[in-house]
């Protein structure tokens, strides 16, 4: 998948002399890659996914079952965080798998 | 012919003004050799000027009739640095319009500078490229299906220049196919469906004699009156691409009725003029391909491609016959890496501007670059003059928008498919916006979760059952409290029993007994807790039920501490005795027993706890 740049370097070097082109090769553009292999999407959003989908569980098990005096906010709060995160990732990957690219 | 009148008017005012040009430049020689294969007119001019004059000449003047001049969609001018046959590497000469002062209105001229000056008797070689759109006026204007399709050419047959040309020569290639009509010169030869004029030698600045060639041409006159071309830039490694087709067959218009069964079962019937499917060149690695229109997916097209490129056959949902008209939409997405680059800490897009299409003529073209969002210090580098613009997009995810930069050109060929750059800064931690907004959307369900289980929603706050409420969950309060403490002190349990099996397995009674002594203070720390909540459940009303059960498990727990601790110090006894393992053994089993006797218990009443 990796294709070196050098097809670009020659386009750009076209009009120079060839005294120029060797700086060029050295300030040659870098291809720009995304930031996680898109390979990985569809496994990183089941994976991130089912995380968020455990830690939501916990939540309202939580929730369901501890008396309102023993409930902590603190504890609360920490396990919703924890599970946005695993969700909103989740559905940023599963976004990007789909094919809908924000 | 009413534009062949035209002309007649149009020579009598260059016969006027021949006098009056310059004389400094002769060209010595000129092949021009126009292909009419399809249906974009490419004329290619090899020239020799020499400059006869004593001043330096830096830039020689092309001349185009108006009217062809407004079809000239590109011109391109190659010098050629070496001499002779020997070709060293061509270069590519700017070629601008000019207006010069006392030349005809009726002629536009173009300019092409020279890389260093012509000298005295000095000679220089240029190729020169003009491409023409919408030059074969299809004659008749009206065919029916089963018609060929005739188209006129004309130009002039001796070049037409503001400098005296020596010798030229003149060539048309022609599709093949029945040649209607030529106009004839004494030099003019028709071989194997190509037309030859001259050569014709010293003739003076200006000369115009027009040529007309009737042929047929059946080539798919494919023509979009506009195209847009959306390329969205994704950094999570996609780029986009969205075409919209506004697409016209752009020969002569079709009369009569269409019928269906001669077109599918009559060969010589089937209407040579009209195109049932277009080829898209993609770029390799193009992937997610659509093809569809206002009404949904049109299913027939075909698709293959290999390492170097890739190739996509659409066919419209209909025969595109003169004059027809279809729009549809094709989008592919391409892989990030092989078109968007780092170069001086600026992101650099580098793509093809012009459509993916064979041979297509496109009236105007808007191409969109749709940047991410957070992308600032947009500039665009575009190998020929555009009108650029920027507005502002709406799509996924987005708070302020994403930038577009908005390219349009009109009168685009195929040799426009050039690359261009737009350059852009953009930040990495942008990129984190989206997954922000989805992580703060699925915090605030949670949050209004929690505002839910914490909001006390009755009306009367003083009523007999809302009290009763209030005193149930203390009490329950109170339950769990007491689980969990006892809980803690059978944790106290274990790290005993642990501490014991070290003993066993070390022999270090010391440890064993810093153990114990950890263990007791513990565990009297939590009984210190267990009882105001064992008082509370005492007297509580609501808890009359539990409280036999809780009584009891503290009991239990209580009953189990004293057994543990009883245990223990048998068995550091036993040790500081130096008894033998079968000994230690057979003096606290029955000890053994009745502890786990108690835990059983202690957990039955927990587990029963549990499920109230």
């Amino acid at each position: 998948m990796v294709r070196s740049p050098s097809r670009s370097v020659i386009l750009f070097t076209f009009p120079l002399s060839s005294s120029f082109r060797v700086l060029e090769i050295l300030r040659a553009p870098k291809p720009v890659t995304s930031p996680v292999p898109v390979q990985w999407y569809p496994a990183l959003s089941a994976l991130l996914l089912i995380g968020g989908l455990f830690f939501t569980a916990f939540f309202f098990i939580y929730e369901a079952t501890s008396s309102t005096r023993n409930r902590s906010l603190a504890k609360e709060v920490v396990i919703a965080a924890v599970a946005s995160t695993f969700l909103g990732f989740g559905s940023l990957f599963l976004l990007l798998a789909t094919g809908v690219y924000v | 012919m009413a534009i062949v009148s035209r002309f007649a008017f149009f020579l009598l005012w260059i016969s006027v003004l021949s006098s009056t040009t310059h004389s400094e430049l002769v060209i010595s020689r000129i092949d021009r050799r126009v292909d009419l294969s399809s249906h974009i007119v490419r004329a290619l001019f090899s020239l020799k000027v020499e400059n006869v004059g004593s001043k330096v000449v830096s830039e020689v003047l092309l001349a185009f009739p108006n009217m062809q001049a407004k079809n000239l969609a590109a011109i391109k001018t190659l010098y050629n640095e070496g001499r002779g046959k020997v070709k060293a590497s061509s270069v590519s000469l700017p070629t601008t319009v000019v207006e010069p002062e006392g030349m005809p209105p009726e002629l536009t001229f173009y300019s092409v500078s020279l890389p260093k000056g012509l000298e005295k008797g000095g000679t220089v070689s240029l190729d020169i490229l003009a491409i023409f759109t919408h030059s074969l006026q299809p004659f008749p204007e009206e065919i029916t299906q089963a018609d060929g399709q005739l188209v006129v050419y004309q130009d002039s047959a001796y070049y037409l220049s503001p400098y005296t040309v020596k010798v030229q020569t003149l060539g048309i290639r022609l599709p093949g196919g029945r040649v209607e009509s030529y106009t004839k010169f004494p030099n003019a030869k028709l071989v194997d469906s190509e037309i030859t004029y001259g050569p014709f030698e010293n003739f003076p600045a200006f000369s115009y004699s027009p040529v007309i060639v009737h042929f047929e041409n059946n080539y798919p006159f494919a023509v979009a009156h506009e195209l847009v071309r959306e390329i969205e830039i994704s950094h999570w490694g996609n780029v986009q691409i969205t075409e919209h087709y506004n697409l016209v067959h752009g020969g002569a218009k079709t009369k009569g009725g269409f019928s269906r069964l001669d077109y599918q079962a009559r060969a010589s019937v089937r209407g040579a003029s009209s195109f049932n499917h277009l080829i898209f060149r993609l770029p390799p690695r193009a992937h997610s391909i659509y093809y569809r229109d206002e009404i949904g997916n049109i299913s027939t097209s075909h698709f293959w491609g290999d390492s170097r490129k890739t190739q996509l056959e659409i066919e419209p949902r209909f025969p595109i016959f003169g004059g027809w008209k279809t729009s549809f939409t094709i989008g592919y997405g391409l892989p990030l890496q092989d078109f968007l680059f780092k170069v001086d800490g600026k992101r650099m897009l580098n793509i093809t501007f012009g459509s993916p299409m064979d041979e297509v003529i496109v009236d105007n073209l808007i191409v969109k670059v749709v940047l991410p969002e957070g992308s600032n210090g947009i500039s665009a580098s575009v190998p020929f003059p555009t009108k650029q613009g920027e507005e502002i997009k709406y799509s996924h995810l987005d708070i302020v928008g994403r930038p577009v930069l908005v390219l349009e050109k009109s009168n685009v060929v195929p040799e426009h498919n050039l690359y261009f750059q737009v350059y852009y800064h953009f930040n990495n931690l942008s990129l984190l916006g989206e997954p922000v907004m989805l992580i703060s959307g699925f915090f605030l369900l949670f949050v209004a979760c929690i505002v839910y289980m914490h909001t006390d929603m009755s009306i009367s706050k003083s009523s007999a059952s809302y009290l009763a409420k209030i005193q149930l969950e203390e009490v329950q309060a109170t339950v769990q409290q007491i689980q969990n403490i006892i809980n803690q002190c059978l944790a106290v349990h274990d790290k005993l029993d642990a501490s014991l099996r070290d003993l066993s397995r070390t022999g270090d009674v010391q440890s064993c007994k810093i153990a114990r002594k950890t263990a007791d203070a513990q565990l009297k720390e939590l009984v210190k807790e267990l009882k105001p909540l064992a008082t509370f459940l005492h007297h509580s009303p609501q808890a009359s039920h539990i409280w036999p059960k809780v009584e009891e498990l503290v009991a239990k727990e209580k009953d189990m501490q004293d057994k543990m601790f009883l245990r223990h110090s048998t068995v550091v006894d036993c040790f500081e005795k130096k008894l033998g393992g079968r000994e230690i053994e057979n003096r606290i089993a029955s000890q053994q027993q009745k502890l786990a006797a108690v835990r059983q218990e202690v957990d039955d009443l927990l587990e029963f706890l549990d499920e109230i």
